[in-house]
């Protein structure tokens, strides 16, 4: 649950995007306004097609919208400068695909550690480098794949790859993880496994924004937001007892 | 960081970027060997040149240079002056003892002088100094008995014959590739044609027109001299068409020799006009040969005001061997510059190559880029990733490149025999290859795949048509040499590294891969994150 007082970590105000197919123009974002409190977990509940990702990469800053503003902690993305929004994308959130989108060249540890690479210029990097492979196994073995370092991508189980890629999402500690249907490629038991990890990390204090469609994973939410062709048309707190 | 560390993971997982590498090699390779094997010829061209000339030269058009035993006296009291020579240059037939009559360059030289500028006894053929040393196995000189070989150094070096009843006959040093006896094989060296040679052989008479009584009545000159020895230059061109002679005998076929004044009416003056010479060759003491040209310029200049000798300015030329040989080298060094210029078109192969392979990559690597950016990568930092990725295997097949081109032109010999005479083995080997091919279409028939059946396919027409094509050339006699130490001026192809041009086109091929890379590297940037992630 969610306190009341708690800092808004994420606000969104007004989003419009329209993306232009040809000459047709579809509307996918139509005045969307959200708010994300710190330590609050969000589940973004729609069919497909309702928006619900657009609205997932709008608040990463991979897009930007038509209309409408992004503050993180009160402070509007597009006042930012690019150098500013990298840093945004790479220490203030962290991104899990459903697809996991790894790098099959990469072993485990560097897919963890290229996320602290991104973040450094090299000379940085040689200074911190072992902090950063410390904070990358930490959060592996924590995860249960402290003996798959070496492992690459190809050689892991879907839920490996996932808890990877959380992993990697968490190895600069953003505000904010922004997780696109993390468990939709997943069997029911292994995406279980990857919920408790949400869980777990949740109960630490991260702000999570979860994408999906299933109501049975949006239950374990603090919050639900329910978006129908690019609207919000429900924003509910989740009954404490449903909650985890 | 991460864009070097992507860089060369992207080098190792693919087999792509190898292909790139092996292009950029090839192409490096290409452009090493052929300015290499250019630069080598010329090299040898400038060495052989050097070698009969010595440093500088001094000519005087064709009324010659009077007195130059005494300018070279006055030349050699200068510490910067190690040797200096005088030559009669002139044009005649040469009548040799097999009935043939041939034009040839007559030198008239000073034998020791002349060797102290030019080195010419180590050019002497008929010397006992490669005995059980570097002379092969099918040298005739092996069979012949050193007091002989010694008797012909002699003779050679004092171009003088010394007949058994005491009388001394002027005698004559040919070019090697004059006489017919000499005959040259696919090694490069000589066989003397059924065991005779030019030393053994009667006197050969030359015959000229002194230059200079051409305004009369023209009245041929022919002496006759003794065979003494042959000499190797090391450049055919100069081997096929001079002989050597005593200075004083050339001086009588041209009429260069001291000569009294006569006035009108033909009554001797008293005044004595010394012996001329066409020019005079000159050795530096260790300076440039620019230094050596300049003191040699202006010492004759104040030695003829000495002696009262005029000085046609137009026509008295004092010139390094470099600059005398101009007509000749000119030429070749155009050529290699050329080849220089036209293959360094290789570095756009090499730009285009990268180019297209990088564009097919990031095509490849969208989703990763997409990855990268959501991570927070900079723009930069995305076209970083390709510009290093080209960089890497830009040096990587330059490195490639210089050492295949070393290999080649190290071994450009064997590589030369090897292709022109192929041996017996290449034949089994190709028929391996070809009967691989066999078994690789059988399997691909097999398994109901292509992929093995079109290499099995062209192994077993690389292998069998290769190979029945070799033995075929080899049963019939067809065999040929592509660089025939017969027919070429030097008896192997050059095999000297010009490093400097591996560098610079090994700096080219890196420059011009990165230039390969920087377009895709630029689209990779600006490839849109939502839209790369949505990438399969």
């Amino acid at each position: 649950m969610t306190d009341p007082i708690a800092t808004t970590v994420l606000k969104a105000t007004g989003l419009h995007r329209t993306y232009r197919l040809g000459r047709v123009e579809v509307p996918v974002l139509r005045g969307v306004d959200l708010e994300v409190k710190e330590g609050e977990w969000l589940c973004v509940l729609g069919a497909s097609g309702s928006g619900k990702s657009t609205l997932l990469h709008q608040l990463g800053d991979l897009d930007r919208p038509d209309r409408g503003a992004i503050a993180w902690r009160g402070r509007d993305l597009s006042d930012m400068r690019r150098r500013e929004r990298e840093t945004y994308r790479n220490r203030a959130v962290g991104f899990v695909f459903q697809s996991y989108h790894l790098m099959p060249e990469l072993n485990v540890l560097e897919n963890v550690m290229v996320a602290s690479m991104v973040g450094h210029d090299p000379f940085a990097w040689r200074s911190m480098r072992s902090e950063a492979a410390h904070r990358a196994e930490e959060l592996l073995d924590a995860f249960g794949l402290g003996h798959r370092f070496s492992h690459r991508p190809a050689e892991l189980s879907g839920g490996e790859r996932q808890r990877v890629a959380i992993a990697r999402a968490l190895v600069n500690g953003p505000d904010v993880v922004l997780a696109d249907e993390p468990t939709g490629n997943l069997d029911v038991k292994t995406g279980e496994g990857i919920l408790e990890v949400l869980t777990e990390r949740h109960r630490l204090g991260l702000s999570i924004v979860m994408v999906t469609h299933d109501a049975n994973i949006a239950a374990r939410a603090d919050r639900v937001v329910k978006m129908v062709d690019g609207a919000v048309v429900e924003d509910a707190q989740v009954a404490p007892e449903a909650t985890h | 960081m991460y864009a070097l560390l992507l860089a060369f993971r992207y080098l190792r997982t693919r087999l792509i970027p190898l292909v790139a590498i092996g292009a950029v090699a090839l192409c490096v390779a290409l452009v090493v060997v052929v300015v290499s094997i250019m630069s080598g010829f010329l090299h040898q061209m400038e060495q052989a040149g050097k070698t009969m000339i010595g440093d500088v030269v001094v000519t005087n058009g064709l009324r010659g240079l009077p007195d130059p035993e005494g300018f070279v006296a006055y030349l050699e009291e200068n510490e910067s002056i190690a040797a200096a020579t005088p030559v009669v240059d002139t044009f005649a037939t040469i009548r040799m003892p097999y009935d043939e009559v041939r034009g040839v360059q007559v030198w008239g030289i000073d034998p020791e002088s002349f060797d102290e500028v030019t080195g010419f006894a180590q050019t002497l053929h008929w010397t006992p100094e490669g005995v059980g040393t570097d002379w092969s196995e099918s040298d005739f000189r092996r069979d012949l008995p050193p007091e002989l070989l010694e008797r012909l150094a002699n003779e050679g070096r004092a171009m003088a014959r010394v007949e058994g009843d005491g009388t001394i006959r002027p005698g004559i040093c040919l070019g090697l590739e004059i006489s017919i006896a000499n005959k040259r094989n696919k090694e490069g060296t000589y066989e003397p044609m059924n065991r005779w040679f030019m030393p053994n052989q009667e006197p050969i008479v030359l015959t000229t027109i002194p230059p200079d009584t051409i305004s009369t009545t023209p009245e041929p000159v022919s002496i006759a001299f003794a065979p003494v020895n042959e000499f190797s230059s090391g450049l055919v061109l100069i081997d096929k068409e001079r002989v050597f002679v005593p200075l004083a005998e050339a001086r009588r076929m041209t009429n260069m020799t001291a000569a009294e004044e006569v006035d009108e009416e033909g009554v001797p003056t008293g005044n004595i006009f010394p012996a001329r010479a066409s020019k005079i060759l000159v050795r530096g003491n260790g300076q440039t040969e620019q230094e050596v040209r300049d003191e040699v310029d202006a010492a004759y200049r104040d030695w003829a005001k000495q002696q009262g000798h005029p000085i046609r300015p137009l026509i008295l030329r004092v010139q390094t061997w470099r600059e005398n040989q101009a007509s000749f080298l000119q030429p070749v060094e155009n050529e290699r510059e050329l080849m220089r210029t036209l293959f360094s078109l290789v570095y756009l192969v090499c730009a285009g190559l990268v180019l297209a392979i990088f564009h097919a990559i990031v095509t490849e690597k969208t989703r990763d880029i997409g990855v990268l950016r959501a991570l927070g990568a900079t723009r930069p930092g995305i076209a970083m990733i390709f510009v290093q990725y080209g960089f890497v295997i830009g040096v990587l097949g330059a490195i490639l490149g210089v050492l295949l081109g070393w290999g080649v032109v190290h071994n450009i010999s064997l590589i030369n025999q090897a292709i022109g005479d192929p041996p017996m083995a290449a034949v089994f080997v190709l028929g391996v290859v070809g009967v691989l091919g066999v078994w690789r279409f059988a399997s691909g028939f097999r398994s109901g795949f292509l992929a093995p059946r079109v290499l099995g396919a062209a192994l077993m027409v690389v292998g069998f048509g290769v190979g029945a094509a070799i033995w075929y050339v080899k049963a019939n006699g067809l065999s040929r040499v592509i660089w025939d130490p017969a027919v070429y001026y030097f008896a192997e192809p050059p095999n000297r590294m010009d490093w400097w041009t591996a560098l610079t086109t090994a700096i080219g091929a890196v420059i011009f891969s990165v230039v390969g890379a920087v377009f895709p590297a630029a689209r990779a940037a600006d490839v849109d994150p939502v839209e790369a992630l949505r990438h399969d």
